[in-house]
């Protein structure tokens, strides 16, 4: 017995220790984190600097939970922000598990809704967390202490989630953001089409969220040629619709730009401090 | 023996695989015709599963394969339109699957037996003690621990099943004798405190009962709780135990009640795996090195339950990891701590988020460093043996030599006490 509780209290010790260096190791650096989360086919953004994290869609599986672990420290189980662009099943379907398992404080959501199982799922998973919600339109600028983000489409919304049902295409509904931090600009347009892109106020831009996985119908030369980005980042997995198309990385390499694909690299971490910016 | 018994043995074994074939050719068999539109309907029989996107419903011999939106759940009922695709598993069993049928659930199914309500209840309850994980641990983290602790292994990361895979260790998602020894031994140790030895013994073994339910009663621990309940009941009528007769009384009951066991791969794994145990560890632990503390014992029961089962790993997943048993001896020790924190975190949690959060916390850290180890040698390329296909018959060959290696090895020793064998 003596034993037994000799060994109890020596595990009990390893344990708290290991648990405070963990902690002190797990501090996060004051620097902006854009990543880019391999899902597969599907977008699933993470945004991140300090305790504070803002998640841009969530994939069309659980992948996101990984991605989320691999960069929030263990104790923390708080999202600031929990971002839904469009009511497609590849951007929303991990966002239901990222309610089920951490503390969203405030969603920004495209009210524009879906006749699918998925988006029901959705549904009822923010309205069951009575956590704010606010539609974003044309011209909002919400900011998180020092990241910034400038919603650039859509152009006004309606303001209860699911308030008109779109069947078929909703991308033309997805909301499109502009991300600043000091001096490093990023452009994160959802999945619209080129038709909505020529109608957005485009600026200078160090990175592009390539839209709609390099689908043919987005990403014109126009676009590119306003936003000037030095690398593109597509978030593409398998797929039986050509993603991402060939007409998108040939305009995208005549212009010079860099491509990071997630089906190639995995996930893609983009570090900056506000003025630098690197690749990690 | 006298020649009498010998006879007695041999009829005995005969009668029993008469009774076996018996029972097998007895198995319903389906037969639907191939492509063609058929509505069907019936209880989902295991808790749904998901496969990346997807979802994994089983009605009986029927699978269907669906999106994951809206979610079923056992005991559910169902109407499935759709093609079915036969597949033949072996010749008494085959199996239809349907990829994205039209699923109806139905409002007015016929009423649940008292069992199946009762397991219905039990995975509500699973479900929520599921959900308490999730919440405070990261993944997979989270997932790992309610596969320990539950034998849930539905929501595994895919990268990190492979990893489990690779290095061997995917037995410790595995519900089976291990999760069982540890549930019985919290059990007894915290009620002797309240109540008598004997009424712990009691309420340990009506724990295990639950305990068994509650993570779905597949064949590994359907198997465990058996044996458990066999050698109980011969200390409670002081007979002496011997693990291979129930083990062998066990295997026989299991598949005269379900012939069809016989081909799960989680029934013949746990039955080689403990058949390698009470053969093979005996005489591992008679060197010198199998008696190193912590690390020792669990070295020679990995490497015992391993000669069991390797053809199988090899014949069924293509490949066999050679360090399996010195990364299982740093992963086992482990086991009984993530099961008892984590038995403590979920009771805590049931009452009281925040408190549960300080346990996941503490529960964290041996789980990440699990994680980080099978990530890590899952990743070593010569870690894995890996091969292309392996025949039938080198199994066979494998369990005939090692059965003479080990009838060599044990007939000096069963010799001296013969008698307590039959």
């Amino acid at each position: 017995m003596e034993f037994k509780r000799v060994k109890i209290v020596l595990i009990g010790f390893v344990l708290v220790i290991g648990l405070l260096w963990a902690a002190i190791l797990r501090q996060p650096d004051e620097q902006l984190h854009l990543v880019f989360c391999d899902v597969g086919e599907g977008d699933a953004i993470l945004i991140y600097r300090g305790s504070i994290q803002i998640l841009i869609d969530g994939g069309p599986n659980q992948a996101v939970l990984t991605c989320l672990s691999r960069h929030l420290p263990f104790w923390d189980r708080e999202i600031e922000m929990m971002v839904a662009t469009h009511p497609d099943a590849d951007h929303i379907t991990g966002l239901i598990d990222v309610i089920e398992r951490y503390n969203v404080k405030q969603f920004v959501l495209n009210s524009v809704g879906k006749n699918s199982a998925v988006y029901q799922a959705f549904k009822e998973a923010v309205l069951a967390e009575k956590t704010p919600v606010y539609f974003p339109e044309e011209g909002d600028e919400i900011s998180l202490e020092s990241i910034k983000l400038a919603v650039l489409w859509p152009l006004s919304q309606e303001k209860v989630l699911g308030a008109t049902t779109i069947e078929g295409e909703v991308n033309e509904t997805s909301v499109a953001f502009h991300l600043s931090y000091g001096a490093f600009d990023a452009l994160l347009p959802g999945d619209i089409s080129s038709q909505v892109e020529s109608r957005l106020a485009l600026e200078d831009v160090e990175v592009l969220k390539v839209a709609h996985h390099g689908s043919k119908y987005s990403t014109s030369e126009l676009l590119l040629k306003e936003s000037l980005p030095e690398l593109a980042v597509i978030s593409v997995g398998k797929n039986s619709f050509g993603h991402p198309t060939k007409e998108v990385l040939e305009k995208l390499k005549k212009l010079g730009i860099e491509i990071m694909r997630t089906d190639e690299k995995g996930e893609i971490e983009i570090v900056s401090d506000g003025e630098k910016w690197e690749v990690r | 023996m006298k020649p009498a018994q010998k006879v007695l043995v041999v009829l005995t074994l005969f009668s029993i695989v008469i009774l076996y074939f018996f029972r097998l050719q007895s198995v319903s068999r389906l037969n639907l015709p191939a492509n063609k539109v058929i509505t069907l309907r019936g209880k989902v029989t295991e808790q749904p599963y998901l496969k990346g996107s997807y979802q994994i419903i089983s009605l009986g011999s029927i699978k269907v394969l669906t999106d994951r939106f809206p979610g079923y759940f056992y005991g559910d009922d169902l109407e499935v339109s759709g093609k079915f695709e036969k597949r033949v598993i072996n010749p008494f069993q085959t199996e239809y699957w349907a990829f994205f049928p039209t699923i109806r659930p139905l409002e007015e199914g016929k009423k649940l037996s008292f069992f199946s309500s009762f397991k219905r209840s039990l995975y509500f309850f699973r479900g929520r003690l599921e959900t308490a994980f999730a919440q405070v641990l990261p993944e997979p983290e989270a997932s790992l621990e309610m596969g320990i602790l539950l034998g849930v292994k539905k929501e595994i990361p895919e990268d990190f099943l492979n990893n489990l895979r690779k290095t061997g260790t995917l037995h410790i998602i595995v519900a089976s004798g291990y999760n069982l020894s540890v549930v019985a031994g919290f059990l007894v140790s915290t009620l002797v405190w309240f109540v008598s030895r004997r009424k712990a013994l009691l309420f340990a073994f009506l724990g295990i009962i639950f305990y068994t339910l509650l993570v779905g009663g597949e064949p590994p621990v359907v198997r465990a709780a058996m044996m458990a309940t066999i050698a109980y009941t011969a200390e409670f009528l002081g007979r002496p135990k011997s693990g291979l007769i129930g083990l062998f009384i066990t295997a026989l009951v299991m598949l005269i009640i379900s012939p069809l066991i016989l081909f799960d791969l989680g029934f013949q794994l746990s039955l080689l795996a403990t058949s390698g145990i009470l053969l093979v560890y005996p005489l591992l632990k008679e060197r010198r090195i199998f008696n190193w503390p912590v690390f020792g014992d669990n070295l020679a029961t990995t490497l015992a339950a391993q000669i069991g089962v390797l053809p199988l790993l090899l014949v069924n997943f293509g490949n066999f990891s050679w360090l399996s048993p010195l990364i299982n001896a740093l992963v086992l020790p482990l086991v009984p701590l993530l099961m008892n924190l984590g038995g403590v975190m979920v009771l805590f949690a049931l009452v009281s988020k925040p408190m549960a959060q300080v346990i996941g916390w503490v529960l964290w850290l041996p789980l990440t460093y699990l994680v980080k180890l099978i990530e890590f040698c899952g990743g070593l390329p010569w870690f894995n043996f890996q091969i292309k296909s392996l025949s039938f018959w080198w199994g066979i060959g494998y369990y005939l030599v090692l059965g003479i290696i080990l009838w060599l090895a044990w007939k000096r020793r069963w010799n001296l006490k013969e008698s307590r064998l039959f």
